[in-house]
């Protein structure tokens, strides 16, 4: 079906979802279980979702390249955050990281600091 | 990786993600056609079932029972149209001391029959030719003689448990008549002129056993109550996001026509004093059920009377109490079985609620956008949700599955109802009475007809009454974006609005 599919068609070379997980484990986020979703839902290639123990959303999605990740964050952004409150969109080469705290307290903000922090350097 | 087969084994997955991403038709409408062998009985298929502290002027010491049958009935349907079936045993069933058994059962028999035994003739080139046709002239409120086929039902009131009870005839408060008329469907302007004074005449005092009181019962077509749009909900490809996510307004809860508001429904509805169906508590709980007889044999010289013999003990077939729980939380191996269970068994099914599918299946399609289920299992708050009530609101002390009503809460009137019911007196889990928009006389204290159960089940479902911890997505405004409140029915008995006319307008 169309999650096999996308993984069967997932893009090589850029920045690996996985990649992303792992690096924002090491900055110290407890990063739960993961799971693939459907990338479409914003033009991507790839991706997966997963949450921290304290509640942080994650979202990491592999585009084609590096302009198809920025119309990807473009619509994004058009879509969905007038529906979704609290979110922070990044793009690091062809890959983009979409973190979402339901009820923004001190402790998600310094999570999701951290998290930027992370992603940015990869 | 947390793989998606920890949620879904693989036929689940291709039951729901298939229907989700293609747009399923039907398939999510509160319980109507829900599981696989109730398809092929369409006139024992309960689909929604409604039970509330009445809201009519002057009846705030009433409740009101709503058991729809006989699914996505259109209104042009003849020439047989949409007769209930007279070899079924409908039910409605009272739990009012929190076992999780029926304490009070409503049974309902029908009856079809041809015009003066063999229907209408008329003499054609001197032989005597019977009519094909369900009428054959107008039909008003008070002449019924062009009237091909009838329906007429009894009602009988079972003290106990369903089947060996001590039972009792429901009668007209009025005439003392056990047989009720069912009026006939909305065939169209033309055979039926004026049909909510005909439909009207039909809406009958009836005395109920053992209770000081009279009620009032209505059994016959309705318009279809029930709003929903699965397709828009979930294709991704055609539907904006806004149609599942953009709910926190009202104007993003109607985005979407309903695909079955030119429907009609059959339903059997009970007006009751609460002082005669409550027991100690409060709280009483409810739900419906059709049974039919263990054997049919075909009759290979099929007549009008006898199309089958059937025989043999009343087996259950169709059992609704919660919406949309045989529809989207019970998975397909249990679907039948969940259809012949009784709410006292429901143990059962238990990890269906605590370990739901359809909070995955939300984030599959959303999560790249940043939407997340909850990972709090099991999910607690489900069970309190749809199987044990609300501590301190309606729970009984049962777990099972079934609707249970706080009878001492006051009803809400017409124009002041909130869709979202008692959803919102709910904050992060906490009861929380003066939150905006808290109405406690509605879902999941009981249902109204303007309830908007797919919005809140689906909230539910993701976590609204978890911490933000729990469900990063609990405060989302999910919606299927399709409207329904209580301005879409009537503000008395039956409540639920004149069926859609066959032809005309």
């Amino acid at each position: 079906m169309r999650l096999a599919r996308e993984a069967a068609e997932r893009p090589s070379g850029g920045l690996r979802a996985e990649t992303v997980l792992t690096a924002l484990g090491q900055a110290g986020l407890a990063v739960g279980s993961q799971i693939q979703v459907l990338a479409h839902t914003i033009g991507a290639r790839y991706c997966v979702s997963s949450a921290t123990a304290s509640g942080l959303a994650l979202a990491v999605c592999e585009f084609s390249d590096e302009a198809g990740a920025e119309h990807g964050l473009a619509y994004s952004h058009r879509v969905f955050d007038r529906l979704i409150p609290g979110r922070t969109l990044l793009r690091n080469r062809s890959t983009v990281m979409t973190l979402t705290a339901g009820e923004p307290n001190a402790a998600l903000l310094s999570e999701a600091r951290r998290a930027v922090s992370a992603f940015v350097a990869l | 990786m947390r793989s998606l087969h920890r949620y879904l084994t693989a036929p689940a997955m291709a039951l729901l993600v298939f229907p989700l991403v293609t747009g399923g038709g039907s398939a999510f409408a509160s319980s109507h056609r829900e599981a696989p062998f109730i398809t092929e009985m369409p006139k024992v298929d309960g689909t929604d079932f409604y039970f509330f502290r009445s809201y009519e002027t002057g009846k705030s010491d009433m409740v009101t029972l709503i058991a729809n049958y006989l699914p996505l009935q259109d209104p042009y349907g003849g020439p047989n149209y949409f007769t209930l079936d007279p070899e079924a045993l409908y039910e409605i069933h009272i739990d009012n001391n929190g076992d999780g058994k029926e304490d009070l059962t409503f049974q309902f028999k029908f009856k079809t029959s041809l015009a003066g035994g063999n229907g209408v003739t008329l003499s054609i080139g001197g032989k005597t030719v019977a009519v094909p046709l369900f009428n054959v002239g107008p039909v008003s409120a008070t002449d019924t003689s062009n009237l091909n086929v009838t329906e007429s039902y009894t009602v009988k009131l079972v003290s106990g448990a369903r089947r060996s009870g001590q039972s009792a005839d429901v009668t007209n408060a009025t005439t003392g008549a056990t047989v009720f008329e069912k009026p006939a469907d909305n065939i169209g302007t033309k055979s039926f002129p004026d049909y909510a004074s005909y439909a009207a005449a039909h809406v009958f005092p009836i005395t109920i056993p053992g209770c000081a009181t009279p009620g009032r019962m209505f059994v016959g077509q309705r318009k279809e109550s029930f709003a929903v749009n699965l397709g828009t909900i979930f294709d991704l490809i055609d539907a904006p996001a806004a149609v599942v996510v953009g709910g926190n307004t009202a104007e993003g809860r109607a985005l979407a026509p309903s695909t079955i508001a030119d429907k009609n429904i059959t339903s059997l509805e009970l007006e009751l004093p609460i002082a005669c169906i409550k027991g100690t508590s409060d709280v009483v709980a409810g739900w419906t059920t059709a049974s039919l007889h263990q054997a049919r044999v075909l009759n290979p010289r099929a007549t009008f009377k006898l199309p089958a013999l059937e025989a043999g003990a009343w087996t259950q077939v169709s059992r609704l109490g919660m919406p949309l729980v045989n529809e989207v939380v019970i998975g397909l191996p249990d679907k039948d079985r969940f259809n012949a269970s009784e709410p006292k068994d429901d143990a059962q099914f238990a990890d269906y609620v605590t370990n739901p599918t359809l909070p995955a299946l939300i984030e599959v399609l959303f999560g790249a956008a940043g939407v997340t289920a909850p990972t709090k299992f099991p999910r607690t708050d489900l069970v309190a949700a749809f199987l044990t009530g609300v501590t301190g609101v309606n729970a009984n002390g049962s777990t099972a599955e079934m609707v249970r009503l706080n009878t001492a809460l006051p009803p809400t009137t017409k124009g002041m109802q909130s869709p979202l019911g008692a959803a919102l007196c709910f904050v992060n889990g906490v009861l929380t009475l003066s939150n905006p928009g808290c109405d406690p006389a509605g879902f999941p204290n009981g249902r109204r007809p303007g309830d908007d159960v797919v919005d809140i089940e689906l909230r539910v479902a993701m976590g609204y009454l978890l911490s933000a911890t729990d469900a990063p997505s609990g405060q989302l405004g999910f919606t299927d974006a399709v409207l329904q409140d209580d301005s879409q029915f009537d503000a008395a008995f039956p409540y639920l609005l004149t069926p859609l006319p066959g032809a005309g307008t």
